[in-house]
């Protein structure tokens, strides 16, 4: 009888330890994101997330951005794919939908339909978003600013004093701009950069009318200002990543870079002593047109579609956790990025990053190339192009006409 | 017949795990070579579109020939150095009066010790034009003029990331002619000397001709080693070949294609990455079958 009693009391005993074992366990899930410093400058957001939901937890994972898209496609289509994930903007997302690999957000995220339409499109597939807008990367000039204090320079307010300050410096025995030889950052960066500053708003209007195309003189011109800048690049750039180029500006070696707003916490990391400021890249005084600066919509959150009703729920939280206003301040806080969604305020963020905000609500234009445009899903090898076009302007192996005409091939 | 049912039963293993690990994505790569397909969502049957297009379209035409002619010329190369040092180096460190005969082979080999794209990583820092080892020893020496961004001119680039190729390679191929002079009978080369042959002349009349089956597969071995490089020219280069596609090779051609890049999600799609692996292993069977025969002709028996 006290046999059967102990095994009874043991037995109870084991499924309360047991019922409680269960009770404790999370539900783990994995979030991929571009680049293992984007990873790094989420923690914080991992941590509110884990605290938030107790028995939820969320791991975010950063991936090769330069690979990301590879390795992404590959792990969904092989159903080895994560929860959640950050999903470049199209064609990627309508490419996921038609294959039924994500599921559109419009009814599990109730927060979507806050979201500018505009930032939606470029994230739809029939009609339908498959991923929540993440944020808008825009594309400053930085400088640093002890090299133009120390020269007596100021912020120019057009091309030709651009210029002139490129050949100040280089008098004064300063590299003037940082530069990398990155194919994808000319695309993505530089070219942009220089044509915002240089196409007339009424050829971007025919272009996306169809009237010009890019062997138009004006599209030449962006590559012609393009090659006033070799002489003043930082010496051996031909050998430079974006990550060297990165380095050498945060490290004094040159005044200024081209470069996107995820960078600035970036430069503070790698040199907290920097002293840099933005200015937007001015246009040519003939123009007769003020500032602007490029900017573009930068991926979504999606979530897989072939997931458990457990994992399913917990990605489903995640995605309204970053469509609410405190994620994306932490994100705009932590990462440097530019939230798109509804009723964030910038209180938190970088003084830097509220500044290019700022430059950009007041300056900004998406130029119709601008990534996820009609011409990225109709010319699947324009970025390409538009990104070897300008390597060779920068190394002196095309004219600028031969490189608005290779550009104009790759339709 | 029993022991031709036992020999088949006992390949049976061998032969389903080529079959699951090779034969099945080599006819699957095949099949995705007739269809248009993206890697996501459905594909599209379309017969032999993909390699007209591969062969006719300038700008698949254009990189595909650049990258195939890289790929040659890297083989060119590395025959010349990797075999022809490899050889010479042999030749002297099979010498029995050299003394440290064993640090030397080691130091040769060390180079293919580390695996090509971390050795590839560190190379990329050598030659890095502000920070770069050989810049600075340059600098040093006073010899300033002569840095150059080794990895990002034009003209530089490819005989740069050649220059890394061979050294790797060079040990091993240097382990590769040793072991084979080993085999050698030394029988033969005392009677080349009864016969008043010199070092050079044994070298020349004996051992060259009865190492002809190793230099035949280490030629094959370097054709193959050729046309498959990646990681280490991933590493020096970039996924675009860079700078201006005058470091592209057909495996880097290849993965543009099929898996595209940062802007461009999904490149040309499976189905024509699928056509490019096709014709590179059509090259490489082919060739390959060249040299076996060739191979198997030159077999030698002491």
């Amino acid at each position: 009888m006290a046999r059967r009693v102990a095994i009874v009391l043991l037995s109870a005993v084991l499924a309360v330890g047991l019922l409680g074992a269960a009770q404790q366990e999370k539900t783990r899930i994995e979030v991929w994101v571009w680049g293992d410093l984007t990873a790094q400058f989420m923690e914080t957001l991992e941590a509110t997330f884990n605290t938030a939901y107790p028995t939820y937890e969320l791991d975010i994972v950063g991936k090769k951005a330069t690979e990301y898209n590879t390795i992404l496609t590959t792990a969904l289509q092989g159903g080895a794919g994560p929860a959640a994930f950050l999903t470049r903007i199209n064609p990627m997302p309508a490419q996921f939908a038609q294959a039924g690999l994500v599921e559109a957000v419009d009814v599990l995220v109730p927060l979507i339909g806050f979201y500018d339409q505009a930032a939606l499109a470029a994230l739809s597939s029939g009609g339908k978003p498959y991923a929540v807008p993440y944020a808008v990367v825009a594309y400053p000039i930085y400088y640093n600013v002890d090299i133009f204090v120390q020269h007596g320079l100021s912020i120019p307010t057009t091309w030709e004093e651009f210029i002139s300050l490129c050949q100040a410096l280089q008098a004064a025995g300063v590299a003037p701009i940082s530069m990398y030889h990155a194919n994808w950052a000319y695309t993505e960066i530089v070219h942009p950069t220089v044509a915002a500053a240089f196409l007339p708003d009424a050829w971007l209007e025919a272009l996306e009318a169809g009237e010009v195309t890019y062997d138009s003189p004006e599209f030449v011109r962006t590559f012609e200002a393009l090659a006033q800048l070799v002489p003043y690049l930082i010496d051996g750039w031909e050998g430079m990543t974006y990550g060297d180029a990165r380095a050498a500006f945060a490290g004094g070696e040159a005044a200024m870079i081209f470069d996107g707003n995820w960078s600035v916490p970036t430069f503070r990391d790698l040199n907290p002593d920097l002293n840099f400021d933005v200015f937007v890249l001015p246009p040519p005084a003939d123009l007769g047109q003020g500032l602007r600066m490029y900017w573009r919509l930068d991926g979504g959150w999606s979530v897989n579609a072939v997931l458990g009703a457990v994992e399913r729920e917990v990605a489903i939280a995640f995605l309204n956790f970053v469509a609410g206003p405190l994620a994306n301040e932490i994100l705009a806080r932590d990462l440097g990025i530019l939230p798109v969604a509804p009723g964030v305020r910038l209180a938190l963020a970088d003084p830097l990053s509220r500044k290019i905000s700022e430059l950009r609500v007041a300056h900004g234009v998406e130029i119709m190339y601008g990534i996820g445009g009609q011409v990225a899903l109709e010319y699947g090898g324009f970025y390409g192009a538009l990104g070897t076009a300008t390597e060779g302007v920068f190394l002196g192996a095309l004219t600028p006409e031969q490189a608005a005409a290779q550009v104009e091939a790759s339709k | 017949m029993r022991h031709k049912k036992r020999a088949l039963l006992l390949l049976l293993p061998a032969l389903a795990v080529y079959s699951l690990f090779v034969a099945y994505p080599y006819i699957n790569s095949l099949l995705y070579s007739f269809t248009d397909w993206m890697g996501v969502g459905p594909k599209q049957f379309v017969g032999l579109r993909n390699y007209v297009h591969l062969f006719t379209e300038p700008r698949l035409a254009r990189p595909f020939w650049r990258a195939l002619s890289h790929n040659l010329l890297l083989f060119g190369v590395s025959m010349l150095f990797t075999v022809g040092l490899g050889l010479s180096f042999a030749f002297i460190l099979s010498s029995r009066r050299l003394k440290g005969r064993g640090f030397f082979k080691w130091v040769y080999f060390l180079p293919y010790i580390l695996p090509a794209l971390s050795a590839g990583f560190i190379w990329r820092y050598i030659f890095h034009p502000r920070w770069g080892a050989l810049n600075e020893a340059l600098r040093s020496l006073g010899l300033g003029d002569w840095t150059h961004a080794w990895l990002g001119e034009l003209n530089l680039a490819f005989p740069t990331i050649m220059s890394v190729w061979c050294l790797r390679l060079t040990g091993l191929y240097i382990l590769f002619f040793m072991a084979a002079m080993l085999a050698i009978p030394e029988e033969l080369r005392d009677a080349a000397k009864v016969d008043g042959c010199g070092r050079l002349k044994t070298i020349w009349y004996i051992e060259l001709p009865l190492l002809r089956p190793t230099l035949l597969l280490l030629t094959l071995l370097n054709f193959i080693t050729s046309f498959n490089a990646f990681d280490m020219i991933y590493a020096l280069s970039d996924l675009s070949g860079a700078p201006l596609g005058q470091s592209d090779v057909l495996t880097l051609f290849f993965y543009r294609t099929a898996f595209g890049s940062v802007h461009d999600p999904f490149g040309e799609g499976l189905g024509m990455g699928a056509a490019v692996a096709s014709v590179m292993a059509l090259l490489l069977i082919g060739v390959s079958l060249l040299f076996f025969k060739a191979i198997q002709k030159s077999q030698v028996e002491y």
